[in-house]
């Protein structure tokens, strides 16, 4: 029993402390497997977890629109999707070809061989129409995938479409403000950490990187969309109606220099930009240089007046419409003899305007080109302005200074034109123009006086003699609204000197007497008529009369009708001052501002029958003048007594 | 069991019970925070929708109210710009009476 006892040993408590051990060396083992894992092997399978269930993701912000300075959308991008495949995953590749084809509308064999391609990434077509998406959708192509982008639209189709530019495929401007502006109207991009969960959707667990605006900013024109459409369908018609070449027109705000249409002619639409001529897409207006023949005389004029080198009513002989300058000839198209400045201005003679040159000098008239903005950029902002051409005034010849007095001779852009116009209408003193009313831009340059208030409102009422007496710019007549302008038909330069083709111009100031609105128009090469009077006068009246009624400013009928033609007897009141001659004296009697039949009574009680110039009833100028001894002959040859009217 | 082991038990006992309902909490947002960014994601998605579609409706209403569009209309129903004579000026103040000229 003993030994037995002895036999049945118990081992429990040795099997206890086994199982004990056991359980301390598993726990142990846990222990140092979980601090391997946490402490050798953590960082690294953390970076593995996180690559996971992280991942980055690059967000695209929307390009800035471009509005005009009446809130109307220029240009906007839209979100639209774009059909790309992955190669290696299409399977049936000629089948989903086929298919693509079909909704997409391109050739089969080009899509074909894309998916042909080795590459991981291919583009089909990017931004495609909203039923083009859905129809790819649908189709459930395997590896023809969707993605977003964003497409850039112009909602008013060819409205400013040159000034507008246009963007690349990947939305970068490549021209006008698009391009001047790439930075602003430019969208950022964040890159976002998001998480994914199984079935790999992303989810945004923060904001992170997502409070930054990555959307690009607007630009605002000074544009006016109304403003700039009448001048659009204006310049069309009149380069429809002369079976011109093309055309440019510019409005411009005088009080604020800013450029309200800028027109180009054949028109440009940006949406479709990729089909259209690089000639067309060019900003002619703004880049294109020309010679501006006789839109060129009030600026001569006026540096002549400012350097009183001549008076408005000083005679010049107009050699009955040719001239010998050295071995040219200079021509005027309708013939005359004695014209007073003004008159020069009024019939616009070239001979005269050569004289006038003569008189102020090359050196001088050259530095007033170049302070009314001639031979330099006019410096507006997303304009890439072109300079012109303006020799130096020591390289002129005799033949030169002629040319230019009127106009030939040097090159001008219809930017530079507008703005040195915009110099007369603001009474004398430059001013910037402008393009850009949001983002404000600094442009102090450019501004400054650069004729007198006096000189500024004589050349303004010789150009408004142009338009309201029987100047070249008849046609130009707004009832009820005094208009100023000057008229331009400037000879084009062909090979080995000029062709026939001639560029028509016309400068309107609206209203003539106080100027508000500057009214550029030019058509190149209208056929038949090239007279600028008859071409580019009746678009700037269209211009102008729809913009005043556009701003409501149309004079009423009653306004209008009392405006035109002057009561010759009225006249008389207001022009013959107490103290005129009513018989000759000794001396020549100074007959201005007499009605014409007081005038011509006068002189022929002195048994002198004068020479009539102009047309009019009032006499404005005379020659001889007065207080000089009655001249010899007693007859009209020699033009012995001219009377210039009015 | 000493009075002083029996004493830490029962402080233990509610530490491990704060413990085990904030990991329970824990949990239970961790779940709602999923949760909520998937409702997030699918309102953003549907936001960016509408929003591409009211661009695409501004973009058409845009186009439709174009200057060279209302050109085309009034052509087509007769209508020009306003000529001398045309323009009616209504009072800028509502109790003055609205007068014409003609």
């Amino acid at each position: 029993m003993a030994k037995q006892k002895k036999k049945g040993r118990d081992f429990s408590r040795f099997k206890l402390a086994f199982v004990a051990g056991l359980f301390v060396v598993l726990l142990g083992a846990l222990w140092v497997r979980a601090g391997y894992i946490q402490l050798w092997r953590g960082s690294q399978l953390e970076a593995l977890a996180s690559r996971q269930s992280y991942a980055a993701e690059f967000e695209r912000g929307q390009r800035g629109r471009i509005l005009s300075k009446d809130g109307a959308v220029l240009a906007t991008s839209v979100e639209a999707q774009s059909v790309y495949a992955r190669p290696l995953d299409t399977a049936r590749s000629a089948q989903t070809a086929r298919t693509l084809a079909g909704i997409l509308g391109l050739p089969e064999a080009d899509i074909r061989k894309d998916l042909a391609s080795k590459k991981n990434f291919v583009w089909i077509k990017r931004q495609v129409s909203d039923a083009q998406a859905k129809a790819v959708t649908d189709a459930q192509l395997p590896g023809v995938h969707l993605t977003a982008e964003y497409n850039r639209l112009y909602p008013n189709g060819h409205l400013a479409g040159q000034v507008l530019g246009f963007v690349d495929v990947d939305g970068k401007g490549l021209e006008g403000v698009e391009a001047a502006f790439e930075e602003r109207l430019a969208a950022g991009q964040a890159k976002l950490v998001v998480q994914r969960d199984a079935s790999g959707r992303r989810l945004y667990l923060d904001d992170q990187g997502r409070e930054m605006d990555i959307n690009g900013k607007d630009v605002r024109l000074t544009i006016d969309s109304h403003i700039q459409d009448l001048t659009e369908q204006a310049l069309a018609e009149a380069v429809r109606k002369y079976e011109a070449q093309g055309g440019m027109a510019i409005v411009v705000q005088v009080s604020t220099g800013e450029i309200l249409a800028m027109a180009n002619y054949p028109f440009f639409n940006p949406n479709v930009s990729r089909t259209t001529a690089a000639g067309v897409r060019r900003n002619r207006a703004a880049q294109d240089v020309f010679e501006p023949g006789s839109t060129m005389k009030p600026f001569l004029v006026a540096s002549a007046l400012e350097e009183k080198t001549v008076t408005p009513d000083q005679l010049f002989d107009c050699e009955n419409g040719k001239w010998k300058v050295h071995t040219k000839i200079v021509r005027d198209d309708h013939p005359h003899r004695w014209l007073t400045v003004n008159q020069i201005v009024r019939y616009s003679s070239n001979i005269g305007a050569a004289k006038v040159g003569q008189a102020l000098g090359s050196q001088r008239y050259y530095d007033y080109l170049l302070r009314l903005g001639f031979g330099s950029r006019p410096g507006v902002t997303a304009l890439a302005g072109g300079v012109g051409i303006l020799h130096p005034a020591q390289s002129w010849t005799e033949i030169d200074q002629a040319a230019i007095s009127f106009g030939q001779g040097i090159g001008v852009t219809a930017l530079q034109m507008a703005k040195a116009y915009l110099c007369i209408a603001n009474k004398g003193e430059a001013k910037p123009l402008r393009l850009i009313a949001d983002p404000m831009q600094d442009q102090s340059e450019g501004s400054g006086r650069v004729f007198s208030e006096k000189t500024a409102l004589a050349v303004l009422s010789m150009m408004r003699e142009v338009v309201e007496m029987d100047g070249t710019g008849k046609m130009a007549r707004i009832p009820g609204v005094p208009v100023a302008g000057k008229t331009g038909t400037a000879q084009k330069a062909g090979k080995g000197g000029y062709s026939d083709e001639r560029l028509s111009s016309f400068v309107g100031l609206i209203p003539g007497d106080n100027p508000e609105y500057l009214v550029l128009a030019l058509v190149d090469e209208p056929q038949n008529v090239s007279y600028g009077g008859i071409v580019a006068a009746p678009a700037v009246k269209d211009i102008a009369s729809r913009a005043l009624a556009y701003y409501g400013r149309l004079p009423e009928p009653a306004l209008a009708e009392a405006r035109p033609e002057q009561d010759p007897s009225q006249m008389l009141g207001e022009v013959l001052p107490a103290g005129q001659p009513r018989t000759p004296g000794e001396r020549v009697p100074d007959l201005h501002g007499l009605p014409l039949r007081r005038a011509v009574e006068l002189l022929v009680q002195k048994g002198i029958v004068p020479v009539l110039k102009g047309r009019g009833m009032v006499v404005s100028g005379q020659k001889p003048a007065a207080g000089e001894p009655w001249p010899e002959g007693r007859d009209g040859d020699n033009d012995v007594f001219v009377l210039i009217l009015s | 069991m000493s009075a002083g082991l029996r004493g830490g038990f029962w402080v233990l006992l509610p530490l491990l019970g704060l413990a085990l309902c904030l990991g329970l909490a824990s949990v239970w947002m961790n779940i709602e925070r999923v949760d909520l960014a998937y409702t997030l994601k699918k309102m953003e998605h549907e936001l960016a929708e509408r929003n591409t579609l009211a661009d695409k409706l501004s973009v058409e209403r845009d186009n439709l109210m174009a200057p060279y569009q209302l050109k085309r209309l009034a052509d087509k129903f007769g209508l020009g710009p306003a000529g001398p004579g045309q323009i009616r000026r209504l009072p800028a103040s509502e109790d003055r009476p609205a007068t014409a000229k003609p």
